[in-house]
């Protein structure tokens, strides 16, 4: 392997795995928030339920 | 467009200076800073390298002290940023361990050696916290997989010194060289490339580890949806059953 390739391959393998893993963030995301009320979408605004007595607690 | 429910104005901020500050990294790393005296060109990896290493070693410490947090306090917040900073060190621990090899095959002619005490224990090091998100996946109830957890993120920080000083301690058993930043031999440029390169990293680090969070506590908000879901349809289900037994013996005439 020459230089400039590993220099180019360490560079891609860093930028693109950090890259790719910020775009699956997002992307799930988005696709969860569709199956969440717009409510509880964020801790410090969400109630949760407590499915053992039913009653509200705060995140 | 969808709004991005896992972006804000912080997260917008910190994207924008991540990518302003990638460019820079790039343009200084790549183009002006000069080659090594010893390893020619190959010295630009260190800008990817050092500043991966720094991550992991972030993501492990704010998982430790975010685990300690939740046994503290039952915070169901720290739990989950805990997941996120150790979950992000992970993945950067393999690019880490990965542009290593990449460095070392040109530098000491192996991508990786099983004697090398700095390389083992960086695996070593990543493994433990692949562990810790395997116990994650496990179906347990919340808050027992949340402790258990928290103890193996706590635990597996005793391997962080290891990591960084097995090239003091054990430095016949090691090819890697000693900490690039403290030895004050590198030169100007290259030194303000490399805090550069480190301090992006940690922002996008912030950026990352946000991003992720806000998705954890979606999927859980998913899973209680869910189950709160399941419970009402099951009560309603328990109570047209009771409507059904208390009307049924009057429709037929046949109280009993």
């Amino acid at each position: 392997m020459s230089d400039l390739v590993a220099i180019l391959l360490a560079w891609a393998l860093v930028i693109g795995g950090l890259g790719a893993y910020g775009l699956w963030t997002i992307t799930r995301g988005k696709a969860l928030a569709k199956l969440v009320p717009e409510d509880r979408q964020r801790w410090m605004t969400t109630e949760t339920t407590n499915t053992e007595t039913g009653k509200g607690e705060s995140a | 467009m969808t709004p991005n429910p896992t972006s804000s104005s912080t997260t917008r901020n910190l994207g924008i200076v991540t990518i302003l500050g990638l460019g820079l990294v790039v343009l200084l790393g790549g183009f002006l800073t000069e080659p090594d005296d010893l390893m020619g060109d190959l010295v630009r990896i260190m800008y990817v390298h050092v500043p991966a290493a720094i991550m992991t070693y972030t993501g492990f410490v704010v998982g430790a002290i975010a685990s300690g947090f939740y046994l503290w306090k039952r915070s169901e917040f720290a739990d989950l940023v805990a997941h996120a900073a150790i979950e992000i060190g992970v993945i950067s621990g393999v690019l880490l361990i990965l542009t290593g090899a990449i460095w070392g095959e040109p530098t000491w002619g192996t991508y990786w050696s099983w004697q090398d005490v700095r390389l083992v224990s960086t695996l070593v090091l990543v493994l433990l916290y692949v562990g810790y998100l395997a116990i994650r996946q496990l179906p347990v109830d919340h808050h027992v997989r949340a402790r258990r957890s928290a103890v193996i993120a706590i635990a597996s920080t005793i391997m962080i010194p290891i990591v960084r000083y097995s090239v003091t301690w054990w430095s016949n058993r090691t090819l890697h060289q000693e900490a690039s930043l403290t030895d004050g031999k590198l030169e100007d440029l290259t030194l303000f490339t490399l805090m550069v390169a480190i301090v992006i990293g940690l922002v996008a680090f912030a950026w990352l580890t946000i991003h992720r969070f806000r998705v954890l506590w979606l999927e859980q908000q998913v899973d209680n949806v869910g189950l709160a879901g399941a419970i009402a349809e099951r009560r309603a289900e328990a109570s047209t059953g009771v409507e059904a037994a208390v009307t049924a013996p009057s429709a037929n005439g046949d109280p009993s």
